[in-house]
């Protein structure tokens, strides 16, 4: 093993030796298109940018009362039990209009804050308002189709047999949000029940583990998690890697054409190992040591480089600049053998074409002197 | 002769790095150059919108469904029109059923106003004259559609509207994708959602060419829900904002700056979006080029030191393996260029329509600009290793 070691010491230095200007060329190249990959890596890849991505819309757990009834004290007190970090809760009656086409959702807020984009008007009850179940609602600044009680004019809404005032409009379509007594009193069923947690399911055992714990307390509930959104990014995964490993290979290559040079210039070398006995694998296998070593300073680096510029420059010129990018050791790791092994497989077209010809007629073909 | 032959032997033993790195150039290029495009998108939006001079203006959308109908929109824009302090309403109008070829075609009727505030972007010809009819009484279009791409411009031609022929004549071209001015989007608008690509056939809306129309058979109007209202500079505040709170109870109320804001918001985001994949394929393929500049070189220093021996110039032996190199980027950039001038077609006929690509002028600027780029590392690269050094002095160096 040492002697190994020692060997291969000595052809890198040999190598510097021959052409330092060339060597030189070869890191520098290999080091700043690893540090390309690293970017593509963490940019283009679904799932590296859902990672940190922690939009409401990813923690959202809703469910559907199709077949079982739950009154709104019910729902309530099921909420105090649930054993998950909730940051806000509504509940809905959907009604879908056949005569006009409309769809109306009406809101109220279970537990939390009530999130609405606002747009104008106010976007919250007042105390009043909610202690007495005023006929407030605060409705959405377009429909896609306008329900029939309502007169955008006089900003007054008849449903359900009820008179309200609008009082503020929100960007969201087809929620229209009363005070939680106004519901109550209005005694329509709940058909959905939107959860919102603190944060997203950091994987599918935390997400199913969520998912069991709304069935246990919602039986005859239908459970949709916007988890299954990212569970479908992951299968992705391959794809995208693989695009972008043959983007990173192709540019490898054409740097390749400096590690063949150093290669050709150190063939004296290669001779004389041939003319003391090594046999042309052997020598193969030297080479695609010398590669390997090459391969992983220059990935070692590259990551380095990354870690290092990372705040500094690489997250300003990230794709998505609000959300940032977290690179786990384990995505290291796997940038790092994949750096080696398509270093490898890149290497592989120069050790065939110099395979062919024996060493002392390669020496002839390559000697410049 | 003699540098033809020096050439060729320059490009020996070196034709698979030199084919690799032209491929790679043009390819790094053709991304590069379709993001540039799909960014001049939004830039060239951008621009046809600061200059339609509606600072003045705000854009009124109908969002809701349903929308109001003609008759209701005739009502409300001749309203508009006659209220204190407007000075005009831009808006667009389609007519039914021209048939083409077996196809019913709508024309777009776009008023003086409109076509005062945004031109028409047009590859040949000229836009409507005052009345929209010719001097002997066609129906003036402009075709952004390819229809009449085998007639020529100034040429009269006969319509079927209904059963009955109306004549026409073909004023100006655009040119694929096509775009013309449209007012169809309501919600997060920007400049580049007043470009349609759609294909269309373009006429003026004036009282002739609605007569023309008319005359020839029932003609059935659809006006578009969404519009502009323009205020005149001496408008007071009281007017607009009176204007603004009626209007905005039923429609969406959008300023001028407003909209600026998302455009400049959208082409922000759209250089962050499209350009990180292109530039690490750029400076890649700069730095494979510079690499195997360098390889050239060196490899070809013993023909260079005999050249040099035999009576050739060191200034000659540099511009030769310059030529030989500078060539890879040379064909990237052409090949590239090609695509440009071709990319109109290729979208005609079907074979690669992209959209919302806008190549112009800047777009071979660009090109341009990176084989500058290009020759001159090329050349700073031969001058640095070759400066100080003769040719023979630059063998020993390797012999050592």
């Amino acid at each position: 093993m040492r002697k190994i070691l020692s060997l291969q010491w000595s052809r890198l230095r040999q190598y510097y030796k021959n052409n330092r200007f060339i060597f030189v060329l070869f890191l520098v190249s290999s080091i700043v298109c690893t540090t390309g990959f690293i970017y593509l890596y963490g940019n283009l890849i679904m799932s590296m940018r859902l990672r940190n991505d922690d939009s409401r819309i990813y923690r959202r757990y809703s469910l559907s009362f199709e077949n079982v009834e739950y009154s709104y004290d019910d729902i309530a007190e099921r909420m105090g039990k649930l054993d998950l970090p909730v940051e806000d809760s509504i509940v809905y009656n959907s009604y879908f209009d056949s005569s006009n086409g409309s769809m109306v959702n009406l809101a109220t807020p279970v537990t939390g804050e009530m999130y609405v984009v606002p747009v104008d008007g106010r976007h919250s009850f007042t105390n009043e308002e909610l202690r007495e179940g005023a006929n407030v609602m605060i409705i959405p600044h377009f429909f896609l189709k306008v329900p029939a009680g309502l007169d955008q004019a006089t900003g007054i809404f008849e449903y359900a047999g009820e008179t309200f005032q609008v009082i503020g409009h929100h960007a969201r379509p087809d929620d229209c949000y009363v005070p939680p007594e106004t519901f109550q009193r209005l005694n329509l069923k709940i058909t959905n029940l939107r959860i919102i947690l603190t944060h997203k399911a950091a994987g599918t055992a935390e997400n199913t583990d969520n998912v069991e714990k709304l069935k246990s307390l919602f039986p005859g509930g239908q459970i949709d998690s916007s988890y299954e959104y990212i569970r479908l990014r992951n299968y992705d995964f391959p794809t995208e890697l693989t695009m972008i490993c043959l983007v990173y290979a192709l540019s490898l290559f054409s740097f390749m054409f400096l590690m063949k040079y150093m290669m050709e210039t150190s063939i004296k070398e290669n001779v004389i190992y041939g003319i003391v006995g090594a046999s042309k694998n052997r020598i193969t296998g030297l080479l695609l040591l010398d590669n390997v070593c090459f391969s992983a300073f220059t990935a070692l680096a590259g990551i380095l480089l990354h870690m290092g510029l990372k705040n500094v420059f690489f997250d300003k010129v990230n794709i998505q600049s609000d959300i940032p990018l977290t690179y786990l050791w384990s995505d290291y790791l796997l940038l790092f053998i994949l750096c080696v092994v398509i270093s490898q497989l890149t290497l592989l077209p120069f050790l065939i074409g110099f395979r062919k010809h024996s060493l002392l007629s390669a020496k002839g073909r390559y000697s410049y002197m | 002769m003699k540098t033809w032959a020096c050439i060729r032997s320059i490009y020996k033993g070196i034709r698979v790095p030199c084919v690799l790195l032209a491929f790679i150039m043009t390819v790094a290029l053709l991304v590069a150059t379709i993001a540039f495009g799909h960014y001049r998108y939004f830039t060239y939006s951008r621009d046809v919108y600061e200059g339609s001079g509606l600072e003045n203006a705000y854009y009124v959308a109908h969002f809701a469904d349903p929308t109001p109908d003609q008759e209701a929109m005739d009502r409300e824009l001749a309203e508009t029109r006659q209220l204190p302090g407007v000075e005009a309403v831009l808006y667009d109008t389609a007519v039914n059923g021209f048939t083409i070829d077996g196809q019913l075609w709508g024309i777009m009727l776009l008023s003086d106003s409109v076509c005062d505030a945004f031109p028409l972007d047009l590859y040949s010809g000229r836009s409507f004259s005052e009345t929209g009819l010719t001097a002997d009484g066609a129906l003036e279009i402009v075709d952004a559609s390819g229809l009449f791409s085998d007639i020529a411009l100034g040429g009269s031609f006969s319509l079927n509207y209904g059963g009955t022929p109306v004549r026409a004549g073909l004023t100006g071209r655009i040119r694929y994708p096509y775009f013309h001015i449209n007012f169809g989007s309501s919600g997060d608008v920007a400049a580049d959602n007043f470009l349609s690509a759609q294909t269309a056939i373009l006429a003026k809306d004036t009282p002739e060419t609605r007569a023309l129309l008319e005359a020839a058979g029932e003609v059935y109007y659809a006006t578009g829900s969404n519009y502009f209202v323009v205020f005149s500079d001496d408008a007071s505040r009281q007017e607009i904002d009176r204007y603004l709170e009626e209007a905005g109870k039923s429609c969406l109320i959008l300023s001028y700056s407003e909209i600026l804001d998302e455009t400049n918001r959208r082409v922000d985001e759209n250089l962050r979006l499209c350009f990180p994949l292109p530039v690490f394929l750029l400076i890649l393929s700069t730095v494979s080029l510079f690499s195997i500049s360098v390889i050239v070189i060196y490899r070809k220093a013993t023909e260079n030191a005999v050249w040099y021996l035999c009576g050739c110039s060191k200034r000659k032996s540099l511009l030769l393996i310059f030529a030989c190199i500078g060539l890879c980027g040379a064909v990237a950039a052409a090949l590239n260029a090609v695509f440009i001038l071709l990319f109109p077609l290729l979208g005609e006929r079907g074979i690669l329509p992209l959209e919302r690509i806008y190549l112009d002028g800047w777009s071979f600027l660009f090109i341009a600009g990176y084989l500058l780029l290009t020759l001159l590392i090329v050349f700073v690269t031969s001058v640095l290793l070759q400066r100080r050094t003769s040719p023979i002095q630059l063998l020993r160096r390797l012999d050592q």
